[in-house]
């Protein structure tokens, strides 16, 4: 029941940190149509550690870019509609298993002939198609993530003072962490 | 030391450092100093690790690793950037300027706003948005390590126990 529970925060959690982070993206251009610029350059500014933000390989909202490419608006949409579709695709959800590691390859594969197409000058991709690819892999990059949340949900506090040095706990498996909470 | 605080000190420092000198920071526009170091710090962990490597474990250290290589950026690459002219944006808009000249003007125009105030101003101005980023590191990190502990992590059939012994010929 404990575990249950925890793997519905640990999912929850997630679903909330990533709605929040595709309403900061949008709310770069929103805030700098509408005169709110310190608010839009700070948003704008910390996307731009993650991101090259060319306008014109961005979607704009009022003629002003969003705060990511359309490559990343992809991933972190992707990434949103992977995580609600999450407890709906996987009927063990509550169990931290990932996926063949081949899907994560499988996953990044558009994303590799979209550039290379359109580096190598084959093919000038467009907003669609990097927004796709971009969803694809930030939507299968979520079935590898929330294993791992909820993991940690199982798992909890003592293994973060253990990673500290702070505790000499015993390393355990995640399945003798589910027998203690059972 | 313990081996998770070591590794992700190690991937945390190097990607620090990388996203933090002008001009090889540019590479970090698709997040590859980041998830490099995340995923650094997660593959030394394995490799140090005798038993199997949780992803949880993964995810830990590339989140402690971003956290470090993050403060590295806020206090050493911040100041470096704005001192050296801030050469990742400049090449940025030269780019932008080949693609698309209306909008350099406007990136021109807020640049050049910032680049006037003296050294402190301009440092104060960037720091909120160099904690989102910080933020960022964090989670762009933590996507490395995991991701490194589902490539590299190959000891997970080690959890179910030895093979079952060959059948007896009768």
């Amino acid at each position: 029941m404990l575990a249950r529970r925890r793997a519905l925060a640990a999912w929850s959690l997630l679903m909330l940190g990533a709605v929040c982070l595709l309403g900061l993206i949008l709310a770069a251009p929103w805030a700098s149509a509408h005169g709110y610029n310190a608010f839009a350059s700070t948003l704008y500014r910390g996307f731009g550690y993650v991101c090259h933000q060319i306008p014109a390989r961005s979607f704009q909202f009022e003629e002003h870019p969003f705060a990511v490419c359309a490559r990343c608006t992809g991933i972190y949409a992707g990434f949103a509609l992977g995580l609600a579709l999450y407890p709906l695709v996987r009927r063990d959800w509550r169990r931290a298993n990932t996926p063949a590691r081949v899907w994560l390859f499988i996953a990044a594969g558009p994303i590799i002939i979209d550039f290379a197409l359109g580096f190598f000058g084959i093919w000038e991709n467009t907003h669609f198609s990097r927004l796709l690819t971009g969803a694809f892999f930030g939507a299968v990059c979520a079935f590898f993530i929330v294993p791992a949340v909820i993991e940690i949900g199982r798992s909890g506090w003592p293994r973060w003072r253990a990673l500290v040095g702070r505790d000499k706990l015993e390393r355990t498996s995640a399945e003798g962490w589910m027998k203690d909470e059972s | 030391m313990n081996p998770k605080l070591r590794a992700a000190i190690t991937g945390g420092l190097l990607m620090g450092l990388l996203s933090a000198t002008p001009y090889v920071n540019i590479a970090n526009c698709c997040c590859v100093w980041v998830l490099f170091g995340g995923a650094l710090a997660a593959y030394l962990y394995i490799k140090s690790s005798k038993t199997p490597v949780l992803m949880a474990e993964g995810v830990q250290v590339g989140a402690l690793a971003g956290a470090i290589g993050g403060l590295i950026n806020l206090l050493i690459g911040l100041p470096l950037n704005l001192l050296a002219g801030n050469p990742g944006l400049r090449m940025v808009m030269k780019m932008i300027e080949r693609l698309n000249p209306q909008q350099t003007e406007l990136m021109r125009q807020r640049f050049e706003e910032g680049a006037s105030q003296p050294f402190l101003a301009q440092y104060l101005s960037a720091l909120p948005g160099a904690l989102i980023g910080l933020v960022m590191f964090v989670l762009f990190a933590t996507l490395g390590g995991l991701l490194a502990v589902v490539i590299f992590e190959k000891r997970k059939g080690e959890q179910e126990g030895p093979p079952p012994p060959p059948p007896a010929h009768l």
